[in-house]
C-alpha cells in the first residue's frame, strides 16, 4: 500500500486524537519500518488493517466507521495534493464516474506500485450514478468515505448509500442519488 | 498532556520523520539512476531505429535503380513494338519508380535531418533562399510561378538544412496552386527578438483550419496524390530542421486565400543548444 495512506493516515490520528495517540498505534502494532513512513514509498497493506483495528478499539468504534472517516478525510488531502486532478470536473458525480479511467490511470502514472481498485458504473443517469466496487481487499468502507469526502467538496445535494454485496467476493455497490 | 509529557513524543516523531527523509531521499535518487538508464536506453533505441531507417531508405535504393534502368531500356528499345496497353503499363511503372524515388530521397532527407551537427554558422537568408530557388527551376517553370523576396537578413544555423526547409515551403507555395492562378510565393522576414521571424506566403489553395496542426506531422496528406504530388514528409522534415535549430514553424492560412508559413530562427547572435 502506498506511503501516502499511511502518512496521512498518521496525520489524521494525530490531529483528531493527539500525538499521544499516533505513538500507541505504533507501538502497538511495531512495524518494521519504525513507522518511518514516506508518501512515495510502498508498505505492507496488513500493517494499516492493523493500525485502524487498534484505533477502532481505542476510540470504541467499527473498522468501517474509521475506514470511512480516514476516506473523508484523505479526499480532502487529494483535493489539497491533486488540485488539477479534482478541478477538471464540474460536479461530483462527473469526478466519481472518471475514478476508473482517469482519476486511477493517473495515480498509477504518479504510483506505479499502487494497488488500485476497479470499478463499474452500471448506471450513469443525469444526476445518479451507480459504482460497483471490487478489489483483491476490502476497503470498500474507505472507498464509501472518499465519496462522501468528493460530495461534500463538490457541495452537491447528493447522497450515497452502500450494499455489500461480498457474498459475490470483495465487492460493494454504491448507488449515489440527489438527496430525497 | 503537559510539556515533558509531550517532549519525549515529539523527539520520537522527529526521529521518524528523518527517517523517513532519508528513504524518501535514498527512493528519489534509485529513481533519478532508473531514469537515466531509461533515457539512454530511450537514445540508444532511437539511434538504432534511425540507422534502420537510413539504411533501407538507402539500401532501396539501389533495386530502384535497376528497375528505373531496365524500364528505361524497355521504353528505348521495346516501346514500339509493345500494344498500346503494354506501353500504358509501362508508363505507370515508371510514374511508380519515381514516386518512390522521391519518398526516398525524403525520407533520407529526414535521416540526415536528425543526423548533422549543427553549428550555428552565420547564415546568409539571401543565398539560401536563392540556392532553393534554383534546385526547384523547373517546377518554378512548369507552374509559371513568381518568387518575390524581400531584404532578408542573417541568421545563424546549417546552410544545407535551410536551404532544404526553403525548398520544401516555396515548393509547397507553387504546387499547391488555386486552378488557373498562377503562384506567386512571396518571402520575407522581419527580427522578432533574438530571432529572425521568416514567412513564405503563397496565394493557393490555403489550408482548412483543421489541418493546420496535422499537416506538420510525418506522412499527413490531405489531397489525392492525383491532384496535387507529394509524399506526406515534406513538412514534417520543416518541422525537424526547425527544431534541430531551436526554432519554431507555423502557418496562418484561409481556405482559398493562400497559406502563410512563419519560421523563427536564431538571429545572426544567436544559436541554440
Ligand atoms: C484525486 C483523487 C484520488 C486519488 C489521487 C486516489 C489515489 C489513490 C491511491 C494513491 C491509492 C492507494 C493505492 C495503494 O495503496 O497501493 C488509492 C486507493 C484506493 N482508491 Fe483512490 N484515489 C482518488 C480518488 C478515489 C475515489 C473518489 C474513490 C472512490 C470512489 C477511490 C477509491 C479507492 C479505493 C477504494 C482504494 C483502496 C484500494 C482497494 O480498495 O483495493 N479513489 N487511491
Amino acid at each position: 500500500m502506498m506511503g501516502i495512506v499511511f502518512t496521512e493516515f498518521f496525520d489524521m490520528v494525530e490531529h483528531r486524537h493527539g500525538l499521544r495517540m499516533s505513538e500507541q498505534l505504533l507501538d502497538a502494532v511495531a512495524p518494521a519500518n519504525e513507522g518511518a513512513y514516506t508518501a512515495v514509498g510502498n508498505y505492507d497493506h496488513q500493517d494499516m488493517m492493523r493500525y485502524v483495528a487498534e484505533l477502532a478499539r481505542d476510540t470504541g468504534r467499527s473498522v468501517d466507521m474509521i475506514l470511512a472517516e480516514f476516506g473523508e478525510y484523505l479526499f480532502e488531502v487529494f483535493v489539497r495534493r491533486y488540485p488539477g486532478l479534482i478541478e477538471s470536473a464540474g460536479s461530483a458525480i462527473e469526478f466519481l464516474g472518471s475514478v476508473e479511467a482517469f482519476i486511477h490511470v493517473e495515480v498509477v502514472k504518479l504510483y506505479p506500485d499502487a494497488e488500485l481498485p476497479h470499478f463499474e458504473y452500471p448506471v450513469r443517469e443525469q444526476g445518479r450514478l451507480v459504482m460497483v466496487y471490487r478489489s483483491s481487499r476490502w476497503l470498500a468502507p474507505f472507498a464509501l468515505g472518499l465519496i462522501r469526502g468528493c460530495i461534500a467538496h463538490f457541495g452537491d445535494a447528493l447522497e450515497v448509500r452502500m450494499t455489500d454485496l461480498s457474498e459475490q467476493g470483495t465487492r460493494a455497490r454504491f448507488e449515489i442519488t440527489p438527496v430525497a | 498532556m503537559n510539556e515533558s509529557d509531550e517532549l519525549p513524543l515529539l523527539r520520537r516523531k522527529l526521529a521518524r520523520e528523518r527517517k523517513a527523509r532519508e528513504e524518501a531521499e535514498t527512493l528519489l535518487e534509485a529513481k533519478a539512476r532508473e531514469l537515466h538508464e531509461r533515457n539512454r536506453e530511450l537514445r540508444r533505441s532511437n539511434e538504432e531505429l534511425e540507422r534502420f531507417a537510413y539504411a533501407a531508405s538507402h539500401d532501396l535504393r539501389a533495386p530502384l535503380r535497376t528497375i528505373a534502368g531496365f524500364s528505361d531500356l524497355l521504353q528505348r528499345k521495346e516501346a514500339a513494338s509493345m500494344s498500346d496497353s503494354g506501353r500504358e503499363f509501362l508508363e505507370l511503372i515508371q510514374e511508380a519508380v519515381s514516386q518512390m524515388d522521391n519518398l526516398i530521397e525524403d525520407l533520407l532527407q529526414f535521416s540526415r535531418a536528425n543526423r548533422v551537427e549543427v553549428n550555428f554558422e552565420p547564415i546568409d537568408l539571401a543565398e539560401v533562399i536563392d540556392d532553393a530557388s534554383d534546385r526547384l527551376r523547373s517546377l518554378i517553370e512548369q507552374q509559371s510561378a513568381t518568387i518575390e523576396v524581400g531584404p532578408l537578413p542573417q541568421v545563424s544555423g546549417h546552410a544545407g538544412l535551410l536551404t532544404r526547409l526553403f525548398q520544401n515551403l516555396i515548393s509547397n507555395g507553387c504546387k499547391f496552386a488555386r486552378p488557373g492562378v498562377p503562384p506567386v510565393v512571396r518571402i520575407s522576414a522581419a527580427p522578432d527578438g533574438d530571432q529572425v521571424c521568416v514567412r513564405v506566403e503563397d496565394n493557393g489553395i490555403g489550408i482548412e483550419p483543421e489541418y493546420q496542426e496535422q499537416i506538420f506531422q510525418m506522412f499527413a496528406r490531405l489531397h489525392n496524390a492525383d491532384d496535387y504530388p507529394g509524399t506526406g514528409i515534406g513538412l514534417a522534415l520543416c518541422t525537424r530542421i526547425v527544431e534541430r535549430h531551436s526554432g519554431r514553424i507555423d502557418v496562418v492560412s484561409q481556405p482559398g486565400e493562400g497559406a502563410t508559413f512563419r519560421v523563427w530562427l536564431p538571429g545572426p547572435a544567436g544559436g541554440g543548444s
